[in-house]
């Protein structure tokens, strides 16, 4: 255990005394006693930047499962390190805020502080750890503690459903990703990244790369809520607001985006990975912005809004991987920038939603709703949270002077650039990609002017309000205060960013350009009047023009069918399954012995017959055999009428009289084949059967005809049958084999080795005596369950 | 008789047994709860000693194998019944009679699982097999005044006579195929002979016998019903324990004795793994009682321990020690918490469940992380118990069975979260009063829940000796 691997645990451990002082010290907010553990695990990781910046990996390694191969090896690089401040950050902004949003005295604080430091620590796990299997151990753990988190209020049934399907579709995602992992550690025989990109030639050329890439994809879209996964984001949105600021905008829907860029050195350069990537990305970017807009719920808007964000992160990360196409070098150096605006646009994401979410708590805290149409006119009593949504959604809606402009811009030299490629079949389709983006950018500013003018101006309903408004307290304003501020630094020092956190994050998505530096230009508000900047006059232009104009147009929402709608389908999805699997239940388990029977005899059927016809294990040649006597004929001719007898017998007494007459008929077999001592067990064994059946019967009601369907009796013939003919093939070819010594051995020396006159004699007490012993024991003892019988039944009629 | 320590474990289960048996009749009936204590005591010590010999290895008379995969399974084995004497105390002395009878027929079913793990040859171990049926059978059917333990009992005997029927026709099929019972020199002879037309048929059928022991589809039918009217620590016990010897056995002789013909069997596995996962996880969704959902959960888990037999490797054998250890944790540890719960509430309804996280967290907490464990989400051990598992199909070149497995894992999360769902999120029914738990039952849930951690954190050991005494079977 290193000091990192401490460091990075201690979320787990200190989840261990979080509910001691919930329970001790109830006069102190709990959230006091847990903010103090971000904060030092940020400053923590701010000593590490300089380090990590000069292309310098923090690696730690300790065994956990060595005989797998599987260690804890954790590696802080530049992509991790990121990551990790963001989580840290967001993180200690998100605690500070929550103590002055949760009630003390009303909540469950233990629950809340508990499953989010349990959050908080598996982030952290899931980006640091270089072993996929940890990876994936904690990437899990961060899917139950969203669950927990969404599920908070569990009182609410839409808390609960939301809870459901996020940790459904999520979990899902989750384990196709393990069976990609699993596949490309079978591939390359490691589990560590680090040496998987190594071998990355070499998972190029296998067979499973396809495959692999696949189920690692849906792993990460399932994750960032990437199209058609992204249904369960808007329904999470349940939790609480804190959460929602932190898990399912900040944080852990960036899980999915973080694993593509982990895994770009790995798949990227490759037509599958491109289209999958970029393509999924650009359509959830513009379905997220067109979805955002029917919204009546602040968050739902917030939640698609993420949705459509991370898909413009995704796409970009798309895009940047064509890089990886053309090697080191000027002609990639169009597309490293798009890696760079994947990490620029993520961590601005974080600042701008995490303090939009936030100004949204702060509405439905102190409005007590977050409808829109019950809001409005906000601005003059809410001055701060005012102008804080203002720079957020400006941000997001790519404004300057605000860091979103700086990103957005940078998105659009992107797709622009992606349009003159003439790789991939983009020759063809690569126009698409600014017109796409071009559009849904629309779609986001004008969803931006939705949440700032919608909130804030316009008439004030108070009638249509529980409470009195107020401004709220500087607890609540502090947090997206600050990330306000970074929103406008970041717009202002873009640079200094990049050389410190962006383009030592970009080593290690493109760990191969690294070495030989990057061709990166310095991150500029004005360039020029470029295409970039026209886009984005085009989209203020359009955008206020069809904002104004919202009421004319929004009634083509009402149109979009509903039971196509994804939710609906999923919802359609579990019925379907309960329902399928209910009627499944019903049709096999039917409680009756005889049913199940017919399916174990039917398996039988096909899988020995199949065998024997497959592997022509059928051997019989009637040339080895003796001649049949009449006796034998006989015998069997009446062995059939008995079997035929039970079948239709009445009652229960002749049907066991028929199988009682069938042992003694095979014992008569025995006579003919001269197998005395046999024949006399046999008869015995029988007789007691026989018996033990008569008595035991008589406990049980009267033989009672079933009324069975034609189709019934038909495949219970038809099972009968096939049963008959495979065991009679089986005892056919099974009597081809002769191992053992013949049994005459015994005739011939029973004189001389027992000194016995009388053969059958012989071979009972002599030369198989501990046969007959067991079988005496045998005998004695079904004799003894005759007795109990029959003193039972006596017994009863006594009473 | 030489080699009489071999036997030393065997021989004292035997004698406990037998003891048990006698100081059942000299205790008064009034004295309820003493002979519990002492199977609990006695197996703890047995325990310790099979512990102590685990590294024992050598065998008896020729067919008697002791060595460190039977001390494995055997430990096992024991610790399954005594968490299931454990889980009886309550149930039992509800019941209100026979408790010498019970005690000791736990034990006698240890002692024929005993046997099928290290038995060498074909007949000890049908020996085996049949002491172990026949001590579940009248188990099943323990709960006298109540009918649907009846039918358990019946269709135990039914069913699991005609299992009997099938493997002992196998059974003799091989051994007039190559002429001996010993498993080792069985495995020579098809060596040198190859495949006989008897050979398969007789594989066949053992194949079948032991799919009704391990319940896997289309031999599971008997499971649900008997395990939802068997008194629920029997059911406990025999989902775990019996699962698990059958696997034992299962690999003495298709390893030991049919590797010649792997190349079919494997095929077949593989028809019963897919059956098996596939049907055991959709049959369970709709399941509104909490045994038949077990039942069929425990179905989709011989699934996943077939994944290691089909694998065909040391990897594969040691994984399949490592879940059933596993599971047996886990699935005692859910019907622990059942039992406690029955015994308060009298309902085995998973409707009934709703709320327990308020009125009992500790019966709650066990059957969340339990089923979290069964269904392979990290950290508990069931993860790595799978993780295990997938790699050794995996590395056989069965990806898409491993992602059958997968997928259906998710299945498995789904109705293990219906249950979670009414326990942590459904509301406390009115009138309820909290659930009191008897001490004994409260330590051996916590203690299989720390092990589920602590084997989900570290499990390194376990699995080295696990795949250790794997090689065997590998070596020339």
């Amino acid at each position: 255990m290193s000091e990192l691997h401490l460091t990075t645990l201690m979320p787990f451990v200190y989840t261990l005394v979080v509910p001691f002082f919930y329970k001790y010290i109830r006069r102190i907010h709990t959230g006091w006693f847990v903010l103090p553990l971000p904060i030092l695990l940020f400053v923590y990781l701010i000593k590490h930047i300089s380090l990590v910046a000069r292309g310098k990996p923090i690696i730690h390694s300790v065994p956990w499962i060595p005989s797998l191969g599987i260690n804890y090896t954790i590696n802080i690089d530049g992509l991790a390190l990121i990551f990790g401040l963001i989580i840290s950050g967001i993180g200690a902004l998100v605690v500070l805020y929550s103590i002055y949003y949760l009630s003390k005295d009303r909540e469950a604080l233990q629950n809340f502080y508990v499953y989010l430091l349990l959050f908080m620590g598996a982030m952290l796990a899931v980006v640091f750890s270089d072993n996929i299997i940890v990876l994936y151990l904690f990437w899990e753990l961060t899917s139950i503690s969203s669950f927990l988190l969404i599920a908070y209020w569990y009182q609410r049934k839409s808390s609960r459903y939301g809870a459901q399907k996020a940790l459904l579709i999520t979990m899902f995602g989750g384990f196709l990703m393990l069976g990609g992992f699993l596949l490309l550690a079978n591939v390359t025989g490691t589990f560590s990244i680090g040496e998987m990109i190594l071998q990355a030639g070499k998972i190029k050329e296998h067979p499973v790369f396809l495959p692999a890439m696949l189920l690692i994809l849906l792993g990460a879209f399932t994750k960032s809520a990437q199209f058609p996964f992204h249904i369960w984001l808007p329904d999470a949105m349940e939790a609480p607001t804190p959460i929602s600021a932190y898990l399912h905008s900040a944080t852990m829907v960036k899980a999915g985006i973080y694993l593509i860029a982990r895994f770009t050195p790995i798949f990227g350069g490759n037509m599958a990975w491109f289209w999958a990537v970029s393509g999924i990305g650009l359509f959830t970017l513009f379905w997220g912005a067109f979805s955002a807009i029917r919204q009546r719920d602040l968050k739902a808007v917030l939640a698609y809004s993420t949705v459509s964000q991370l898909g413009m992160i995704t796409c970009l990360l798309g895009l940047g991987s064509v890089a990886m196409y053309y090697g080191p070098g000027e002609s990639s150096a169009l597309y490293t920038s798009a890696i760079l605006a994947a990490i620029f646009h993520l961590l601005n994401h974080s600042t701008f939603k995490g303090c939009l979410f936030m100004v949204v708590g702060i509405i439905d805290h102190q409005t007590g709703t977050r409808d829109i149409r019950r809001l409005g006119g906000l601005m003059n009593l809410m001055p701060v949270t005012f102008t804080l949504a203002v720079i957020g959604s400006f941000s997001m809606a790519g404004l300057p002077p605000f860091n979103g402009f700086l990103s957005k811009e940078m998105f659009f030299t992107s797709v622009l650039n992606a349009s003159h490629l003439d790789i991939f079949h983009m020759e063809t389709w690569g126009i698409m990609f600014p017109v796409i983006a071009w559009t849904a950018s629309v779609f986001t500013f004008i969803y931006c002017m939705i949440i700032v003018f919608k909130t804030f101006t316009g008439k004030y309903h108070p009638q249509k309000l529980e409470r009195k408004i107020n401004e709220a307290s500087w607890g609540l304003l502090l947090p997206p205060a600050l990330l306000a501020l970074l929103v406008v630094l970041f717009f202002f020092f873009p640079n200094v960013l990049a050389r410190y956190l962006l383009i030592p994050a970009m080593a290690s998505v493109l760990p191969d350009f690294g070495k030989t530096g990057f061709v990166v230009d310095p991150i500029e508000a004005w360039h020029g009047w470029t295409p970039e900047l026209l886009m984005t006059i085009g989209i203020v232009a359009i955008g206020t023009l069809m904002f104004v104009y919202l009421r004319k147009w929004i009634s083509i929402y009402a149109r979009l069918p509903v039971q196509f709608s994804l939710n609906n389908m999923y919802d359609q999805l579990l019925v379907k399954t309960e329902a399928f699997s209910a009627r499944l239940t019903r049709a096999y388990m039917t409680g009756f012995v005889r049913d199940y029977l017919l399916y174990i005899f039917a398996f039988f059927v096909v899988v020995l017959g199949g065998i024997m016809l497959f592997l022509d294990t059928f051997a019989y040649d009637p040339a080895a055999n003796n001649p049949i006597s009449i006796y034998e004929i006989i015998l069997a001719l009446a062995m059939v009428v008995c079997a035929l007898m039970v079948l239709f017998a009445r009652t229960r007494l002749v049907a066991i009289i028929g199988v009682g007459v069938m042992g003694y008929l095979v014992a008569m077999f025995f006579v003919v084949f001269r197998a005395p001592d046999l024949a006399l067990t046999q008869l015995v064994v029988e007789t007691v059967t026989t018996v033990l059946f008569l008595l035991c019967f008589y406990f049980l009601p009267e033989l009672k005809e079933e009324a069975g369907s034609i189709g019934l009796r038909a495949t219970n013939l038809a099972v009968a049958a096939g049963v008959g003919v495979i065991v009679t093939a089986m005892a056919l070819s099974a009597q081809g084999n002769r191992l053992f010594a013949p049994i005459s051995w015994f005739f011939e020396n029973s004189y001389e080795l027992a000194g016995a006159k009388n053969i059958v004699n012989a071979i009972l007490v002599d030369f198989r005596g501990f046969d007959t012993m067991f079988e005496i024991l045998v005998f004695s003892i079904a004799g003894l369950g005759v007795y109990t019988l029959i003193k039972l039944l006596t017994r009863r009629d006594q009473e | 008789m030489a080699d009489l320590h071999l036997l030393a474990v065997e021989i004292m289960v035997a004698v406990f047994g037998l003891g048990l048996l006698v100081l059942g009749l000299l205790v008064p009936r009034s004295d309820r709860r003493g002979i519990g204590y002492v199977t609990a005591a006695g197996l703890a010590g047995i325990m310790v000693i099979t512990f102590a010999m685990r590294e024992l290895s050598g065998v008896f008379m020729g067919g008697y194998i002791i060595d460190p995969f039977s001390n494995y399974f055997k430990l096992a084995f024991l610790v399954a019944a005594l968490l299931t004497v454990f889980c009886s105390f309550d149930y039992i002395e509800k019941m209100g009679f026979n408790q010498g009878e019970y005690y000791a027929l736990l034990v006698f079913a240890t002692l024929g699982m005993m046997l099928l793990a290290s038995s060498g040859e074909l007949i000890s171990l049908y020996l085996g097999l049949e002491l172990m049926t026949i001590t579940f059978c009248i188990l099943a059917g323990f709960h006298l005044r109540d009918p649907k333990s009846g039918e358990a009992g019946v269709k135990y005997i039914l069913l699991g006579a005609m299992s009997s029927a099938i493997l002992l026709y196998g059974l003799s099929l091989v051994y007039g195929a190559t002429g001996t019972v010993v498993i080792a020199e069985i495995g020579q002879v098809a060596a040198a002979s190859g495949s006989t037309p008897a050979l398969t048929l007789g594989m066949i059928f053992l194949l079948a016998g032991f799919a009704f022991k391990i319940a896997a589809v289309p031999f599971h039918m008997w499971s649900p019903d008997v395990y939802e009217g068997a008194p629920t620590p029997v059911t406990a016990y025999l989902s775990v324990a019996s699962k698990a010897a059958a696997f034992a056995a299962l690999i003495r002789v298709f390893f030991g004795a049919l590797a010649e013909l792997h190349s079919i069997w494997v095929q077949l596995f593989i028809a019963l793994a897919v059956l098996t996962i596939i049907l055991g996880n959709l049959v369970a969704i709709p399941q509104s009682n909490i045994k038949r959902l077990m039942a069929y959960s425990s179905i989709s888990q011989a699934g996943y321990l077939l994944l290691g037999i089909v694998s065909y490797s040391v990897l594969g054998i040691g994984a399949v020690m490592y879940y059933c250890l596993i599971y047996v944790f886990g699935n005692m540890c859910v019907f622990m918490a059942v039992t406690a719960f029955y015994n308060n509430a009298g309902s085995d309804e998973i409707r009934d469940y709703t709320g327990l996280s308020r009125r009992s967290p500790l019966l709650a907490a066990a059957i969340l992380f339990a089923m979290l464990s069964l269904a392979g989400i990290p950290p508990m051990a069931g993860f790595v118990a799978k993780l295990y598992l997938f790699m050794s199909v995996i590395s056989q070149g069965y990806i898409w069975l491993a992602l059958i497995a997968v997928l259906m894992s998710m299945v498995s999360v789904y109705y293990y979260l219906m249950v979670a769902k009414s326990m942590y999120l459904g509301a406390v029914p009115e009138g309820s009063k909290p659930l009191q738990i008897s001490p004994g039952l409260k330590v051996a849930i916590l203690a299989s829940l720390l092990i589920l951690f602590v084997l989900g954190i570290y499990p390194d050991d376990l699995t080295n000796f696990a795949m250790n005494s794997a090689v065997t079977f590998f070596m020339p």
